[in-house]
């Protein structure tokens, strides 16, 4: 009797699931892969994007395969179909357009989507953000005309982005709200090392203070500070870390904390499904303790770990070594990114 | 029973251009058919979930007409506190609103708008209360929580002698000395105490039953006596360091709070706990300097009781909330507390339908804090009671359901004191529960009914555009202007009160199509926005009322067109195209009527 061919279905088409996708081919090459993306855009370094910024290239080649590859490889790539619901009864996801899909295993690698902190949440519209392809190309759109940014909390993208924009002569004020620094070490001395590094750059760094209004100003937008400072800037640039996109799996009845709960071998609280990369809140046996995974370093690594226990291999996930970001000379470690100096 | 009354319409409602009749002649039948009760269960959801069976759609109508008073005693006659609910009612009615169920968008801001009677009602609207003769019984009522208080007020009504005794210095219980005044300022409270007092109740503040007063002297000069204490004794930790210096249970930093006295919680504040308390005790803390506020909760958010809203104004008010998370113990170090916890793992599900938080071994993490405040749940004092009533394992009182009475005659238990702690409107309601079941006790026979109100209508009262309308927010006050007790919710205005009134479905209309004008054209069905309107093989309705339809696509098989209300949305289009009008809109209320004997 031929073996029957099982069906892996990964939702999202990022760091995670393009590794996921690769190490089930390659143990298993008659499986049946659908990767299923709510972007119509391809697979991009993400890590890419900031320094992107500096020439006009063409946004393709930041595209990590081609299309080609998904062909040979025998990957059912569908983009622009995001998942709505899921029913792990039935092994069922369905999509925007109202298709069902069946699965036998199924990879939730849905990433995150960038966070909006609850106080600026009415002010939404004002904000620029700074995470996808799309967001790239509107930002070199307005590139010109831009002179001042202000940057609202801080996470590894924001310290990318603050390097490119400072090479282009932009001038920026930074408001670091310490509970946003997230996937750096980070404590009181760490702190003031990066405020000094930032002031060596040339920011205008503003510590001890947290964004409280934004409004349109005359000429661009005004951003009010708690204890009363306004800023008149071209942009307010909110980048104070990601959260899980995990919107389609309300009344799926899995469970969740921040992300997708995952035991030390991916798995999620329901049969046949696994999640990784960052919309998993994946429990570390070596911490005793759960940790949100970010960055390209845990997304890629994560989805290796799901697909081989997908593949029914028995792998716990182990935490990774740290990258380290340069600022101004001086270095700082980070969790999730290989790490970029900002000083070249 | 049936019979026919002549209505004018108010001056509003002649203007209204849904009203075209200057003067009304209505048919209204009134009905206490098991049936019509199942009905309006199965098809007004809202009403149905509210423990006090708070008629929503009749005063939404209402707030729509502009008719505010109207709307505000629509309410008072079954929620007795309607300015106070708008702003903290539980709202279990919104979650099973049919505006909400998939496909149809976002729930009815019911008590958003509750709140919008109750603030532009008319200042010195008149109240309707229909007074009963004095019946020379006299009730003694311990407790002026929300659950007294609805007691007191149907009692006073039915014509007894209500005394109140209150062990605290002001009436309200929880109200005022458990809801911080941001939630439910006190001069919202406090006319609505006074509306009930005016009934002719006495009340005793400063009384402490079992200390000043005896029980059963009680007992001996009264009719009746209605414990009502609720739940003022809070669940302890059972951890090391419990009693410590700056280690607060919740109830009692509330309860100091509210009483305008000063308390100490420094900079770094830790809660445990994740209810409703938890979240008002870190919101006050805020308040009171602190400079970070973290919220420690068992499981995750998805399993606590608080409202997505809540959570979100926690939040906006940069209060921390860490899950998965168990306190161990507290220290005191150098002047701070050192407090203890371990991380947890998810496991299954209690037989009470909590979800079960399992600490993982060997997880221990430490962290500082200026102060501590425990909510983590609250339970009634039954000291004063053992030597009357026996207590039984859990420490409450046995109670007769049916007729809210414990073993003891003449001793009788509602609100929180007899469920545990539970919702301000499910405590209103057990009070007048309690309330009614005193009444039958002392005068030997019922005199309050819950009954049907069916009367026909020549219009749909609703536009079809109006389902397309989105939520109305509610304006809050700026995080950064948050620093004393200045209400945070600043109440919708008129105009988009009346957006949001237009929302409404107004579930208590039953469409019907009359199958013996029906000339089968199917130009209802053309129109319909749902699925409701259905070609049927056969109709059941069974004796208890709940109803079954067969559904056919062979034309040769139908019996009938049929609208399904439960899937209605009460758009009347239907209405609007029948050729033949043969699609009666009935009115169909659920009301309390007094029995005359």
């Amino acid at each position: 009797m031929p073996k029957k061919q099982i069906h892996y279905m990964i939702i999202g088409n990022g760091d995670t699931g393009n590794y996921a996708a690769e190490t089930i081919r390659k143990n298993d090459p008659d499986a049946y892969v659908t990767i299923v993306s709510a972007q119509p855009t391809h697979y991009v370094d993400h890590s890419l994007l900031a320094s992107f910024l500096l020439d006009k290239q063409d946004i393709k080649k930041l595209y990590v395969h081609p299309y080609t590859w998904y062909r040979d490889n025998r990957f059912n790539l569908r983009l622009n179909q995001p998942a709505i619901s899921l029913d792990p009864q039935k092994h069922e996801i369905m999509l925007a357009h109202n298709e069902i899909i069946h699965y036998d295993k199924l990879l939730i690698a849905s990433g995150a989507k960038p966070k909006l902190p609850e106080p600026l949440a009415r002010y939404e519209n004002m904000l620029t953000r700074f995470c996808t392809p799309v967001d790239l190309l509107k930002m070199r759109e307005r590139l010109d005309a831009l002179k001042h940014v202000t940057m609202i909390g801080g996470d590894c993208i924001a310290l990318h982005l603050a390097g490119s924009l400072l090479k282009l002569g932009k001038s920026i004020t930074f408001i670091l709200n310490e509970y946003y620094f997230w996937p750096m070490e980070f404590d009181e001395s760490v702190k003031q090392r990066l405020i000094d590094s930032l002031i060596k750059k040339g920011v205008n760094v503003i510590s001890e203070d947290i964004t409280m209004e934004i409004k349109s100003g005359e000429k661009g937008i005004d951003v009010h500070t708690k204890s009363g400072k306004v800023i008149k800037t071209d942009m307010a640039c909110l980048t104070s870390g990601m959260v899980p996109s995990i919107d389609f799996l309300r009344d799926s009845g899995i469970d969740v904390q921040t992300g997708i709960l995952v035991d030390q071998y991916m798995h999620t609280s329901i049969e046949d499904i696994w999640a990784a990369g960052e919309c998993a809140t994946v429990y570390y046996p070596e911490l005793k303790d759960y940790r949100q995974t970010t960055g390209q370093i845990n997304a890629q690594y994560l989805g290796v770990v799901a697909a081989r226990n997908m593949l029914g291999e028995h792998k716990t996930v182990t935490l990774q070594e740290p990258g380290k970001i340069t600022i101004a000379g001086e270095d700082f470690i980070t969790y999730g990114w290989k790490g970029f100096s900002i000083d070249i | 029973m049936k019979e026919k009354r002549l209505y004018l319409p108010s001056e509003k409602e002649q203007f209204n251009k849904l009203t075209t009749a200057r003067q009304v002649e209505r048919e209204v039948i009134f009905s206490d058919d098991k049936r019509d009760f199942a009905w309006m269960k199965e098809n007004v959801p809202c009403q149905a979930a509210c423990p006090a069976l708070t008629n929503i759609p009749g005063y939404i109508h209402t707030i729509f007409q502009e008719r505010y008073g109207r709307a505000y005693e629509i309410n008072r006659y079954v929620n007795i506190l309607p300015g106070v609910l708008g702003r903290i009612c539980s709202r279990p009615c919104e979650p099973v609103c049919r505006h909400g169920w998939p496909g149809n968008g976002e729930p009815v801001a019911i008590c958003h708008l509750k709140r919008v009677a109750s603030d532009f009602k008319p200042t010195g609207h008149r109240i309707e209360e229909f007074m009963f003769g004095p019946s020379e019984k006299k009730v003694a009522i311990i407790g002026s929580g929300p659950a007294g208080l609805g007691a007191a007020h149907d009692l006073a009504i039915l014509g007894h002698k209500v005394i109140i005794y209150e062990a605290l210095e002001e009436p309200g219980g929880m109200l005022r000395y458990g809801i911080p005044m941001f939630r439910l300022p006190r001069n919202i409270l406090d006319p609505e105490i006074e509306n009930i007092i005016r009934l002719g109740v006495e009340l005793k503040t400063g009384v402490c039953i079992g200390k000043k007063v005896a029980m059963d002297e009680l007992l001996a000069s009264h009719d009746a006596v209605l414990v009502t204490a609720g739940t003022f004794t809070a669940n302890v930790l059972n951890i090391a360091g419990e009693s410590a210096d700056h280690v607060y249970s919740g109830l009692q930093f509330m309860i100091n709070v509210n009483s305008g006295k000063n308390i100490f919680v420094g900079e770094r504040v830790l809660v445990i706990g994740g209810g409703y308390t938890a979240m008002d005790c870190a919101r006050s803390a805020m308040r009171l300097g602190a400079k970070r506020t973290i919220i420690n909760i068992l499981t995750t958010e998805d399993y606590i009781t608080v409202s997505r809203e809540e959570l979100l104004e926690v939040k906006s008010e940069d209060v921390e909330i860490r899950g998965l998370v168990s306190i161990q113990s507290i220290e005191k170090k150098d002047g701070t507390l050192s407090v203890t916890f371990k991380h947890n793992k998810l496991g299954g599900y209690a037989p009470s339908g909590d979800r079960i938080a399992i600490p993982i071994k060997g997880s221990d993490f430490s962290e500082t804090a200026d102060s501590v405040i425990y909510a983590i749940g609250q339970r009634p004092d039954t000291g004063f009671f053992d030597n009357v009533v026996k207590l039984n394992k859990k420490g409450m009182v046995d109670v007769d359901p049916e007729t809210s009475m414990t073993a003891k005659t003449g001793l009788f238990v509602a609100g929180d004191f007899s469920s545990g702690a539970s919702t301000i409107i499910a405590a209103i309601a057990s009070g007048r529960t309690a309330a009614l079941n005193i009444d039958k006790f002392l005068m030997k026979h019922t005199r309050r009914k819950k009954i049907v109100r069916l009367e026909q209508y020549k219009e749909p009262l609703r536009e079809r555009n109006w389902d397309f309308i989105p939520k109305q927010a509610m304006p809050v006050l700026p995080s950064k202007g948050r620093v004393d007790q200045k209400e945070v919710e600043l109440g919708l205005d008129e105009n988009r009160g009346k957006e949001e009134a237009k929302r409404c479905y107004l579930c208590y209309l039953k469409f019907e199509i009359d199958p013996s004008r029906c000339i089968y054209c199917r130009a209802c069905i053309d129109v319909c926005p749902t699925n409701c309107i259905k070609l049927a093989e056969d109709v059941q309705v069974t004796r208890e009322g709940t109803s079954h339809i067969t559904v056919t696509n062979k034309w040769d098989k139908v019996t009938a067109v049929v609208i399904d209300n439960k899937d209605c949305i009460r758009c009347g289009k239907c209405y609007q195209v029948c050729p033949v009008q043969c699609i009666n809109i009935i009115k169909t209320e659920l009301i309390e009527q007094d029995i005359e004997v």
